[in-house]
């Protein structure tokens, strides 16, 4: 009976990849660069969905990290010639060394104050991304960063790095739905759960935070580095508040609880814009009163929201009680 | 496993939703004789600069209008497209994306030097002509064979002002506040050798992140200082508060700008504050010459405002175009691109155009200060 | 020099005391961050140039006008982002004021256009004393805020109004057992807090230009005003402010004027580490 579904699974898996595949032959050039924008977005996402949506702790400082793995790529490659591949893995440890860095001195705070905390970390690295010129460029940012490669082999087009980010985007998915399923997961969603019962069921609750932070950390690093290929430059502009706050709130509208939360919230975040183009000015303007439209009418995002729908048409079961104090999982 | 299978197909639908919305790829456009000619520009529509690409689109479409009525380019039409840059460096390069796969013949970039730096690697690898309007001298030194620099550089500007300081105004111990940003740090460097260079060396360099609001530090500094005079490059809003703010702490002694400080922009936001402010002007709307007399008439009848630096600076680099267009005959990108690479001694509504070696086209400047009012010609530096 | 920043920073400061005022009674109203704060300020700042130079109305009518007009802003406020969603997780109000600030700043665009605009100064001119000058409007500015704040606490802390107000933040339920509307006590909150970001918007506006942005860093450091001051706490959020604008001020001419932002965020992280519930707040107990 496993084997079967295995093996069922193997087969979709296939034909999924296949059809992603064959995706990119029939869209334009422009079309698949804000594709592969969103699947580093997507990425950056999954970093919050792991230190937020399993282990609920907030953190802003997600575009800071994100930027420091496109720094350490970007100054690697550029100033000392490193292999792409290298630059690549420097920069997940790198930033996952410095978020541990960080976890380590604000995990000392609880609830809200640890957020608040990381909003001044991503102020800062911005800060320094943007005045440190002799390593950072300064305002200028860095250029010329070579594609990546591994030997002599180069991605040179849009569709080759639209299959490389694929390729980590659903490599890291796996990790994290693994992480998700896994004894460490179950201690990180205990936390966001119940800080002091998980403490009281013998879970270390600083060390095992810091864990979920590393883990997240090496996210943003993996997918910092990435945007520095595919942009071939880095600038200051690109990382900071508002962007981690737009992973937040697109963790938000698609939920929290499973990892296709973060897929249907990027998608719908990144494409509305690009569907919506008529729309020009109005756009953004649009795109608020959305968001709050759906906090009020979906507390739980998208796919929580679907699933009260469903229980309610189909099963019946609507209770007054499942829109209010539904997500009250004792955070804050 | 189960899970996982609905994640998968709900990925598959997304995805396929996409390559629905998504256009079909860009088909080569071929030089056929009866399309208009695509110009795509480059701008800022939305965000902070968004006033910046308001004027630069009426330039841009006085002088596509102007072509059109006498009957286009050998027949041929042309028509602009225009893709917001948001105002920073990661959309311009969007935005430069976006334009591409729509087939433009020929790009205008945007007037901020970081986003032009932003685009040079993607201008080279389209391989299709692109005038940025960018001052900074960084700009030529990337040696971009199909990016030409429609505008002075600031080699020859921040060195005549800083030369007009020394030897005109005869000040000893000037200040310099600067943007951090790409044109404004190069400038300042320019100008702080220069300065050297004339026996009187700089006595404070400070300097500010672009959309910082409050200077009083930084002016704190120079008043303390003694400075008998300021060399300054911001782009226009700080531009306007710096005039602002200098009187406000009682700063009585001659700020000479960069070409942003006499751009309506500034001068609207500070007032009376920028009486006096001496600039390296790009384009003076109340210059006697012929061409940039009836300029100033034109925009000025058909928009009922005054024409000002954005506006003409965009008019010049499609005038630019047009003359390439013209000369090569074709729309054939590496004709247009030798053309543009050939044209010399262009008279334009801001400057006189010679493309050298590194692509880099403006040829002088003018000093300006602003009297009353009004924009009152100083003297003309010819850089070259 | 020293003495022309402290006076500087001193009226910066007390600006970010007031927004930051208005994010703690938020946060003692609903428990919820108010990530809008900023953007409210904007919206005074656009009102006002609305109300003082498009209609022409004398600069201090039309500080009360704004401030009653801000007040409603406020309540409309409450009604659309925090009242709907009061019972549900707090992370879900915080997303509901981030679409609410990114809605007013387009909206704000929209009406009043992309480009910066000037506002006549309350008292032009320039005060001077001795080797020291400085604008008449930071000197108003430190006067109007200290006299609204002044006001508030007073109103909170001595009048019965307040008290009801006081009850309802500290249980809500209860409040509503003795007969409190808690919709009202809640939405007058908010009304408060608008106003004095309103306030706060309307005393820079002829400083800095008004323009969509002007709310996004000033709600941040007011934020970290909050922070420092200590969540929950008035005073510790006025003392905050002040306390970040003389950081700013002074960290940009001491240290490094390019630094300055980071500089203020880095100091609220040495703050948080070394005292995490901030100078003023009370320890918190965590809430299971």
């Amino acid at each position: 009976m496993i084997a079967k579904k295995k093996l069922i699974a193997l087969l979709l898996l296939l034909a999924g990849l296949t059809l992603a595949a064959l995706l990119p032959l029939g869209i334009s050039n422009y079309m698949l660069r804000v594709i592969d924008m969103m699947l580093i977005t997507y990425v950056c996402v999954l970093s919050l969905f792991v230190i937020f949506g399993m282990t609920g702790q907030m953190s802003f400082a997600q575009a800071g990290y994100w930027g420091l793995g496109a720094y350490i790529t970007a100054i690697l490659t550029t100033k000392f010639g490193v292999a792409p591949l290298l630059a690549l893995l420097v920069s997940a440890l790198g930033t996952g060394l410095f978020v541990a860095l960080v976890g380590m001195a604000l995990f000392r705070l609880h609830g809200h104050y640890f957020g608040f905390a990381t909003i001044g970390v991503v102020m800062t690295l911005n800060g320094i991304f943007q005045n440190w010129t002799p390593v950072t460029g300064g305002a200028n940012g860095i250029g010329n960063i070579p594609p990546f490669g591994i030997g002599g082999w180069h991605i040179t087009s849009d569709l080759g790095y639209f299959y490389l980010l694929l390729f980590f985007a659903v490599a890291i998915s796996l990790v994290t739905e693994w992480i998700h399923r896994s004894a460490l997961g179950r201690s990180f969603m205990a936390i966001r759960d119940n800080e002091i019962a998980a403490k009281c069921m013998g879970v270390n609750s600083y060390f095992t935070k810091n864990v979920a932070y590393v883990i997240s950390g090496v996210y943003c690093g993996i997918a910092g580095s990435l945007f520095a290929f595919l942009s071939s430059y880095t600038s200051a502009t690109s990382f900071v508040f508002p962007q981690s706050v737009l992973y937040l709130v697109m963790l938000m509208l698609g939920g929290y609880n499973s990892l296709l939360g973060p897929i249907i919230g990027t998608v719908l975040l990144i494409m509305l814009p690009e569907w919506f183009r008529p729309l020009q000015e109005y756009i953004l303007l649009v795109y608020g009163i959305g968001v709050i439209l759906l906090m009020v009418v979906m507390p739980d995002g998208l796919i929580g929201g679907g699933k009260k729908l469903y229980a309610c048409v189909v099963r019946k079961k609507c209770q007054p009680d499942d829109f209010d104090k539904s997500a009250d999982n004792g955070i804050g | 496993m189960k899970k996982w299978l609905i994640i998968l197909v709900v990925s598959m639908f997304v995805l396929s939703v996409i390559a629905g919305c998504g256009s079909s790829p860009a088909s080569k456009p071929a030089d056929d004789k009866s399309k208009p000619i695509k110009i795509g520009v480059v701008t800022s529509l939305t965000g902070e600069r968004a006033l910046t690409g308001q004027y630069s689109k009426n330039g841009i479409l006085l002088a596509i209008d102007e072509v059109n009525a006498k009957g286009g380019i050998n027949g041929r039409k042309i028509e602009a497209f225009f893709e917001d840059d948001g105002g920073n460096e990661p959309g311009a390069v969007n935005a430069f994306n976006k334009v591409v796969n729509s087939g433009a013949d020929l790009i205008i970039g945007p007037i901020y030097s970081n986003m032009d730096m932003a685009l040079s690697p993607g201008i080279k690898k389209a391989e299709i002509p692109t005038m940025v309007i960018g001052s900074s001298n960084d700009l030529g030194k990337q040696q971009n064979p199909w990016m030409f620099q429609s505008r002075t550089a600031d080699a020859i500007s921040a060195a005549a002002i800083a030369n007009y300081a020394s030897k005109n105004l005869k000040l000893k111990k000037v200040a310099l506040l600067h943007d951090t940003d790409n044109f404004a740090t190069g400038a300042a460097t320019v100008a702080e050798k220069t300065l050297t260079d004339n026996g009187t060396p700089a006595v404070l360099r400070e300097s500010y992140n672009s959309g910082d609001k409050d200077f009083t530090p930084q002016l704190a500094k120079i008043k303390a200082s003694g400075a008998d005079g300021i060399l300054a490059w911001s782009q226009m809003v700080e531009a306007g508060l710096i005039m602002k703010q200098m009187k406000a702490l009682d700063i009585n002694v001659p700020l000479i700008g960069s070409n942003s400080y006499i751009t309506k922009i500034a001068t609207d936001l500070a007032k009376a504050n920028a009486e006096g402010v001496y600039s390296v002007a790009d384009y003076v709307h109340t210059s006697p010459l012929p061409k940039t007399a009836e300029f100033a008439r034109k925009y000025k009848e058909k928009y009922k405002i005054e024409s000002e630096f954005n506006a003409a600076m965009n008019y010049d680099a499609v005038s630019l175009a047009i003359e390439a267009f013209t000369k090569a005959g074709s729309t054939d990108k590496n004709k247009v691109r030798e053309a543009l690479a050939g044209i010399k001694d262009y008279v334009g509504v801001a400057t006189t155009y010679t493309f050298d070696k590194n692509n880099v086209g403006g040829t002088g400047s003018t000093i300006v200060q602003l009297k009353n009012n009004v924009l009152t010609v100083i003297e003309s530096v010819k850089g070259r | 020099m020293a003495l022309q920043l402290l006076i500087t920073s001193l009226a910066m400061g007390i600006v970010y005391g007031m927004v930051a005022m208005g994010m703690v009674l938020i946060w003692r109203a609903g428990g919820i961050v108010n990530f809008a704060q900023g953007e409210l300020l904007m919206a005074g700042a656009f009102i006002s140039y609305t109300l003082a130079e498009t209609m022409g109305i004398p600069v201090w009518i039309a500080l009360v006008a704004c401030a009653v007009i801000m007040g409603l802003v406020g309540v409309v406020f409450h009604f659309i982002t925090y009242w709907p969603l009061r019972n549900s997780w707090d992370i879900t109000v915080i997303i509901s004021t981030i679409g609410a600030s990114i809605a007013m700043k387009e909206a704000a665009t929209l009406i009043w256009g992309p480009a910066p605009l000037s506002v006549e100064p309350l008292v032009d001119g320039v005060a001077r004393f001795s080797n020291v000058s400085i604008e008449w409007q930071f000197i108003v500015t430190i006067g109007v805020s200290a006299v609204l704040m002044a006001g508030i606490f007073y109103l909170l802390e001595r009048t019965f109004l307040g008290h009801i107000l006081q009850a309802t933040v500290q249980d809500q339920y209860a409040a509503s057992l003795i007969g409190i509307p808690v919709i009202v006590a809640t939405s007058l909150t908010f009304a408060i807090s608008a106003l004095i970001a309103g306030v706060g918007g309307m005393l820079l506006a002829p400083v800095f230009f008004v323009t969509s942005t002007m709310g996004g860093i000033t709600g941040l450091k007011a934020f970290a005003a909050v922070v420092i001051g200590g969540f929950g706490s008035v005073h510790g959020a006025i003392i905050g402010g002040i306390i970040v604008g003389f950081v700013d001020t002074f960290s940009g001419a001491y240290i490094s004027s390019t630094y300055r932002d980071a500089i203020v965020f880095m100091f609220l992280i040495v703050v948080l580490v070394i005292r995490p519930q901030g100078l003023f707040g009370e320890k918190i107990a965590e809430k299971v």
